[in-house]
């Protein structure tokens, strides 16, 4: 696997060559900071952008080409990151061996000509499609309210901090997606050209010339851009712990627990807190909030907790009958205590065998091959190489002490109905 | 030890039969880092009802037995759970349990011998206790809470009930709270000697490893193991009707948007007459199910146009013995003009001469795509031997050799008469 990185002012090309994929995929990455009053726009622009365009009247007209061009998959993709939003437009296709002979030509300047071409006519995008992209919206918004987990964790960051960053979506408010204008989607395509960051990365079996050119004879970026772009958000710490319980109708009871870490030199944040996270509750059976809740007392089917390293909190949730909530409740907080003084050396060594297993995984599939050097480049995470390093050197003690920079800041319960006594 | 090309896609799979009847599929890819391993038996959540071939008295278990089976497999003497050892070996193992499969896997890097042979060892070393029964049923409870809070589960299941009369697709693969409440040790035990036999199972990796170490470490565990003399099992089966139980129903629950799953019950037996394989039967309805209702439909358009549909038709098929069930879900503030157009357009299926060739594209694509992720391949694999009983080597020429004369002929056998139709209505409640 060769990465080359290839500085063109406006924008950089980001190539990785290797011939372990049958499969190429190519994302253009627009990155700023978040904000939330064009937040809403913004995702809804890039909806609009991969739905249609000048050369592509219809969605099905840009789907027809895509079958055309052996199933290329073509799709718009919105990330909040920290403090960051990233907005991508991505495709993935075939290895021109078993294709056509221009195939690569045509399937690269797809996504281009979506970006370049948009369906704009006196200043505004259309107005129909920006109708199907705010009920496309609108149901994305509706599906959080559907999905009891989903749910819960919204409420608890908003009890958190309903000004947080960390608290808010992607999609924005009900009201935020009505008030989209296609003159605003225009402005905001404007501005996004002119003062996002924007990378572009492609992964596979390619000559790379050749790739580079298609490239840069479709790009169209012209601003140089250098402003400050943030990551990290510190969200506040609290000397007295949100707590809050609301009824839903929902079979089960959902629990969320949220913790600020605080002060993390870039070692702890990069290193001890990833493994003290994966011993707690990073998903396999074996954390200490699974075999508490799951394996000694039967009281649900997963917990889990989540390391959130650029908000800085630790995110606990489970589900479990609402007759259980007091006693699933102890059984967190005695399992978060239980890591200042109860880790064991085979927890930590297990914990550090799962996560270089995990960047392991990640060489097999090229989205997360590209995250991995996406984030190298503008998050500073370190090469594959030497995070596997670094976890290695990771101690008991470490994890221990780390317990001490973890701060509880909520606990938020949405009250299911009740089974077990019903 | 068989060799088996797969042709178009520059892959080789290698098939054994051990002595003990136990099945091994082998894929290896030198191009990735990680292999991918699964232990699978042919006993899935429709599989209540069955007896061995010389047996006169048919057994039977609760609902919810080959999930419950699943879950205990992992427990081991010793107060120890299976994932415990995995952990060590610094690789993910998981299970899952569908209508006709039960599949141990496990997800690895390194320490390939030891991961293998952990993988048949706990498989192969039931531990069972009715205390550890009683601890899991709690697991497992919460485990079906869960799915009943998941809309997009009860779109599908209630819709699969109102569908089948017989079948046991009509069931969740979990069961009921109650069903798991009546599951027994003796049941789970039952369960286990029929049909965890290396006869009715097979071993199926994927990634990068050696085949021929492979064989010899799964040969070697093998021969360690005494196993009960090979019985088939005969798994018993009501006929299922061609007709559906209800063929509407609307619900209301805690939706924000209404949604709507129509599921079309197509007969195998409708096509006898063109003389074609269950694959080639299925290969063409998949092509017009996804050519009338897929992303390039026009249906699709007009729904999503007229603003009928907040997104996209989601369309999958499940394959029973005598049927192919086409689902399709949707999500829609007006249900009613939705069914309206729908019930139009699923009339008659259609499919000319450019719609196929692409269509045979996507399909060639996705073939040769598969293989670039060994869990899909692997995935590949087992539904071949499930649905087919064998590997499928030449799936890409049976695409290349796709007919529009065929394709029609499929089209026009294709009843819709026999569906049902589900509508999700958003409950107006009160908060507590």
């Amino acid at each position: 696997m060769i990465y080359k990185l290839h500085k063109n002012g406006s924008y950089n090309i980001h190539t990785i060559t290797t011939d372990k994929f049958k499969t190429i995929r190519m994302e253009i990455i627009l990155r700023n900071n978040f904000n939330q009053e064009t937040a809403a726009i913004r995702t809804a622009l890039f909806e609009m952008l991969t739905e249609n365009s000048k050369n592509y009247k219809s969605k099905r007209e840009l789907n027809l080409k895509e079958e055309e061009l052996y199933n290329t998959i073509i799709y718009a993709e919105s990330t909040k990151l920290g403090n960051e939003i990233l907005s991508s437009i991505n495709l993935e296709f075939l290895n021109p061996k078993y294709t056509d002979d221009d195939y690569l030509n045509e399937a690269l300047k797809l996504p281009f000509d979506l970006l370049f071409n948009p369906n704009i006519i006196d200043g505004k995008f259309d107005d129909d499609t920006l109708v199907t992209i705010k009920q496309r919206l609108l149901s994305e918004l509706a599906s959080i309210q559907e999905n009891p987990q989903k749910k819960a964790i919204f409420n608890a960051l908003k009890i958190m901090d309903p000004k947080s960053i960390s608290s808010k979506n992607l999609i924005g408010t009900e009201e935020e997606i009505n008030n989209i204008t296609t003159t605003k989607l225009y402005q905001e395509y404007l501005y996004i050209l002119a003062h996002d960051y924007i990378d572009i990365f492609i992964i596979g079996d390619f000559d790379c010339d050749e790739v580079i050119n298609i490239i840069n004879g479709e790009s169209n970026f012209r601003t140089i851009k250098n402003h400050d772009v943030s990551l990290f958000i510190d969200n506040r710490v609290k000397n007295k712990v949100s707590k809050k319980e609301e009824s839903s109708n929902d079979y089960q009871s959902q629990i969320v627990y949220i913790y600020n870490t605080i002060n993390l030199n870039e070692n702890e944040r990069k290193y001890i807190m990833p493994i003290y996270n994966m011993i707690l509750g990073g998903g396999s059976l074996e954390t200490k909030l699974s075999k508490s809740l799951r394996g000694d007392n039967s009281l649900c089917y997963g917990v889990q907790s989540i390391y959130n390293k650029y908000d800085n909190l630790l995110i606990i949730t489970t589900s479990v009958d609402a007759s259980n909530v007091n006693i699933a409740k102890k059984l967190i907080a005695s399992s978060v205590n239980s890591m200042k003084d109860k880790v064991t050396d085979d927890e930590v060594k297990h914990a550090i065998s799962s996560s270089i297993s995990s960047i392991n995984m990640a060489y097999d599939y090229p989205n997360r091959v590209i995250a991995n050097y996406l984030f190298n480049y503008m998050a500073e995470l370190d090469p594959m190489e030497i995070r596997i390093e670094n976890y290695k050197k990771v101690t008991k003690e470490e994890v221990a002490k780390i317990s001490k920079k973890i701060k509880l800041n909520t606990i938020y319960v949405l009250k299911g109905e009740n089974n077990e006594e019903n | 030890m068989k060799k088996i090309k797969m042709v178009g896609v520059d892959e080789t799979l290698i098939n054994e039969t051990l002595s003990n009847g136990l099945k091994v599929y082998l894929l290896p890819n030198k191009n990735v880092k990680n292999f991918y391993m699964t232990f699978s038996t042919k006993f899935g959540s429709n599989d209540t009802e069955f007896k061995k071939t010389n047996a006169k008295k048919t057994m039977s278990v609760p609902n919810g037995t080959a999930h419950f089976l699943e879950h205990l497999t992992f427990k081991m003497k010793g107060n120890i759970d299976a994932t415990d050892y995995f952990v060590k070996l610094g690789s993910d193992v998981n299970a899952y349990t569908t209508f006709n499969v039960t599949c141990y896997e496990v997800f690895g890097y390194d320490l390939f011998k030891e991961n293998l042979e952990t993988l048949l060892d706990f498989v192969q070393t039931p531990f069972y206790t009715e205390k550890l029964v009683e601890e899991e049923k709690g697991i497992i409870k919460e485990e079906v809470k869960m799915y009943d809070d998941d809309i997009e589960t009860e779109l599908i299941f209630r819709l699969f009930k109102n569908s089948f009369h017989k079948d046991n697709t009509k069931n969740l693969v979990s069961g009921t709270v109650e069903d798991v409440q009546s599951i027994s040790l003796n049941d789970l035990e039952k369960a286990y000697k029929t049909f965890y036999h290396p006869s009715n199972m097979y071993v199926t990796i994927t990634g990068n490893f050696n085949a021929e170490e492979a064989l010899a470490i799964i040969e070697g565990n093998q021969e360690k193991k005494k196993f009960p003399r090979k019985e088939s099992v005969i798994k018993i089966k009501e006929k299922e009707p061609n007709t559906v139980v209800k063929e509407f129903e609307e619900i209301k629950r805690d939706v924000e948007i209404d949604k709507v799953n129509i599921g079309l019950k197509i007969p195998y037996s409708a096509f006898s007459s063109l003389k074609l394989t269950r694959l080639q039967e299925n290969v063409y309805i998949n092509i017009l199910t996804n050519s009338m209702f897929g992303r390039t439909s026009k249906i699709k358009e007009k729904l999503v146009s007229g603003n009928i549909i907040t997104d996209g038709l989601y369309v999958s098929r499940t394959y029973l013995e005598n049927h192919v069930f086409v689902n399709i879900i949707a999500e829609t503030p007006y249900p009613k003009r939705y069914i309206t157009l729908m019930e139009e357009a699923i009339k008659e299926f259609e499919i000319e001469e450019d719609e196929l060739i692409r269509k045979k594209r996507v399909a060639i694509s996705n073939l040769i795509k598969c293989f670039d992720d060994i869990e899909e391949t692997n995935n590949l694999i087992q539904s071949d031997i499930l649905e087919y009983g064998d590997i499928n080597a030449n799936l890409y020429n049976i695409y290349n050799d796709l007919n529009i004369k065929t394709a029609k002929k499929i089209a026009s056998k294709i009843n819709t008469k026999n569906k049902s139709i589900l509508v999700v209505k958003k409950k107006k409640t009160e908060k507590k």
